[in-house]
């Protein structure tokens, strides 16, 4: 592999990043919120308010 | 329960034997795929077990138990069978010291990225597990809902219920039942997808070896396609399609070896190969008919590997390789060969042969339309094979690509749920190893081949891409290629960089998966307040409908509990988590009176009834409504729960 495919896949992935992270990143973290949430009782309120 | 839980490991111990006797004659001739072997083999025999015991009448901890003690004694004393423990132990001590070389090869940070991944895994699964009650809707309605009533009745049989797709091919719920029979309670039932979560993941890991990738890069390809969300809540949601995933995955890990590693003259593997593979097609042919559209990509992949390289002649070898092999058995081995082909092609093809001795059917309770022209009739329309088709589910591919729509969740609505590593890492490794690496080609083509054969037949719908939990795999493989090519000259730091970001890539495909992405905090409270014995689906009110929780409250656990569903409504939590509530379908129209209704009840055993919005069509709620109101003849006894006046 040469060092132009690598620079040209690192680019293109981060690019891919920044576009599945429209909304994926929000989705994706919430579990980590919702985790809080059961560990630290009254910590926060539900945001999706299936609470 | 004790005498349960003595069957539960009585059955458990035959099931490893038989897997064990079974697995030693079926060689693979290489590690990984000895792995899978077993793995399998584990799944297939007990599966195997339960459907024997369930279709002759002896689905109870005690009868099981002691088929299970006959065949350990048949495992002890019969020629091809017998495996002493002496031989047990001696063959376990070579794979432990196998498995730590192994091991050792492994670069230390991947050690320390595995053993995390293994941990973190294992301790999601078991809490979900223990916490929660099953709760994904399929399950709810029928998966579930099989096992429940073959549980009660001691027997696997069809029933009277609204819900035809109880009809479907059954291997899953066959070999889920051996998680609930013994203890006749369904704490741990939705362990039985962890099975073949493992064995996807490893067989993702036998595939990369077989394509020639080293060690390292079959590692990172397994825990890449392991840490797929969609992949992890399937293996605890209580439904069918991780174990067409394992199949699909584990029939591709062996076309492959077959293909790169055709026959071998100093430790020949042929017959073992083709006899695995072919227990595994059918293995998922009675799990989900779907699997014949994936066959053809899985057949183009050696097709175009070999082309002009002798593809028939090495076919022509394989088989005449294993002739060889079954030939140099001792007689014993041979029918024990035979036996294990028969109940694979039983376990393969028997449900749709019941169905179509009860329905005329094969396919019942779906339609079967080619080209527009309807070949099977029945009440449900789902297998179309039409180009209109394949385009409306091409568009709602489109449409889910990037799960930018929604959450990544069970049923996987509106989303793909291949995750941060297939979108971020997959994509480009899989366009760099078409474009670089010829090798790649046939396995892209072939995945897309099953692919797109799959998208020809299903309905469109926005889960469907429940059934494609498989396909990232595709990209796993392709990125193992790129991992092989990395320069051995890449600079240390630039080398971190690469495993923070697919560590990153990992983490966060996990964390995603933490609660479904559905359940809350609170519900989760709700659940842990309860005794794990009691957390059952009609409490966990996620989507529960509060006629479901109610009816478990008043009507009496020794009376019958009837019910009145579509064919898509909920049914299992009117069992009980320990399936001890005994129910009853009753049948009864929209412009039928009380009389009539409390007629169909007692016709139907019972003096009770639930309805409950989106379950049950509007207009029998309004009939049972008005009936309350008046209250002459049926009364309401709590929301959704009707009982017949005394």
């Amino acid at each position: 592999m040469t060092k132009a495919e690598i620079y040209a896949l690192a680019a293109v992935s981060l690019m891919l990043g920044f576009w599945y992270a429209t909304p994926q990143l929000f989705f994706s973290l919430h579990p980590l919120y919702e985790l809080a949430r059961l560990l630290f009782p009254g910590m926060a309120a539900s945001i999706t308010g299936n609470g | 329960m004790i005498i349960g839980l003595l069957a539960w490991a009585v059955s458990g111990l035959f099931v490893f034997l038989l897997s064990y006797s079974l697995h030693r004659l079926l060689r693979t001739g290489r590690p990984s795929l000895e792995v899978i072997s077993f793995s399998f083999l584990l799944i297939f025999t007990a599966t195997l077990l339960i459907l024997v015991a369930g279709l002759v009448g002896w689905l109870r901890p005690v009868p099981i138990l002691l088929l299970s003690i006959a065949g350990i004694a048949g495992i002890f004393t019969i020629g091809s069978f017998r495996v002493g423990v002496p031989l047990i132990v001696g063959e376990s001590r070579s794979l432990v010291r196998a498995a730590i070389r192994w091991w050792a090869s492994l670069p230390s940070w991947l050690r320390m990225i595995t053993v995390i991944a293994v941990l973190l895994s294992t301790a999601r699964f078991l809490f979900l597990v223990w916490a929660l009650p099953p709760f994904v809707w399929d399950s709810l309605s029928y998966h579930l809902t099989n096992i429940a009533h073959w549980i009660q009745a001691g027997r696997i049989e069809t029933f009277d219920t609204p819900v035809d797709r109880i009809f479907n091919p059954a291997n899953y719920e066959v070999f889920a039942t051996w998680f609930a029979v013994f203890v006749h309670h369904d704490a741990v039932i939705e362990a039985a997808g962890i099975p073949p979560y493992v064995l996807a993941v490893v067989a993702v890991y036998a595939a990369a070896r077989g394509i020639g990738r080293s060690r390292s890069a079959s590692v990172l390809a397994a825990l890449a396609y392991g840490s797929t969300p969609a992949v992890i809540i399937a293996a605890t949601g209580t439904k069918n399609d991780i174990f067409l995933a394992a199949y699909y995955l584990t029939a591709l890990a062996l076309v492959i070896d077959l293909t790169f590693r055709p026959a071998e003259r100093t430790a020949p593997a042929s017959l073992g190969r083709l006899m695995l593979l072919a227990l595994v097609l059918l293995m998922a042919a009675g799990t989900k008919t779907y699997i014949l559209h994936l066959l053809p990509g899985l057949l183009l992949m050696p097709i175009l590997w070999t082309r002009g390289r002798g593809g028939r002649l090495r076919i022509s070898q394989l088989l005449v390789s294993g002739r060889q092999e079954f030939r140099l058995l001792a007689r014993p081995g041979r029918i024990l060969l035979i036996g294990v082909l028969v109940s694979g092609l039983f376990m393969g093809i028997f449900w749709n042969v019941r169905n179509w001795v009860v329905s005329g059917n094969p396919f019942y309770p779906y339609d079967v339309l080619v080209a527009g022209k309807t070949v099977f009739q029945g009440p449900e329309s789902e297998f179309r094979l039409s180009t209109r088709e394949l385009a409306a589910n091409l568009q709602g591919f489109a449409a889910k690509f990037g799960d930018w729509q929604d959450p990544i969740r069970p049923d996987l609505p509106n989303t793909t749920g291949w995750g941060w590593f297939a979108y971020v890492i997959g994509l480009p490794s899989l366009g760099w190893a078409v474009l670089r690496r010829r090798r790649a080609r046939p396995l892209v083509l072939g995945f897309a081949l099953s692919f797109l054969l799959l998208m020809l037949s299903t309905g469109p719908s926005p889960w469907n891409m429940r059934f494609a939990i498989w396909f990232p795999a595709v990209f796993s493989l392709c990125f193992s290629e790129l991992v092989d090519s990395l320069p051995a000259s890449l600079p240390r730091i630039s080398r971190k960089a690469f495993v923070a970001y697919l560590t990153l890539m990992l983490g966060v495909n996990f964390v995603a998966t933490l609660n479904y992405n559905r359940v809350s905090a609170e519900e989760f409270r709700s659940m842990l307040a309860l005794p794990v014995g009691e957390r059952h689906s009609a409490v966990f009110r996620d989507n529960m409908p509060d006629p479901y929780t109610l009816a478990l409250e008043v009507v009496p656990n020794d009376e019958v509990l009837g019910f009145n569903v579509t064919g898509n409504g909920f049914i299992y939590p009117l069992y009980r988590a320990d399936l001890s509530q005994e129910i009853a379908y009753v049948r009864f129209a929209a412009f039928d009176n009380c009389e009539q209704v409390a007629a169909a009840m007692l016709a139907s055993g019972t003096r009770y009834l639930l309805v409950a919005p989106e379950h049950t069509e509007d207009e029998k709620i309004s009939v049972m409504r008005a009936c309350a109101e008046t209250g002459e003849v049926i009364r309401e006894r709590a929301r959704g729960v009707y009982v017949i006046r005394r």
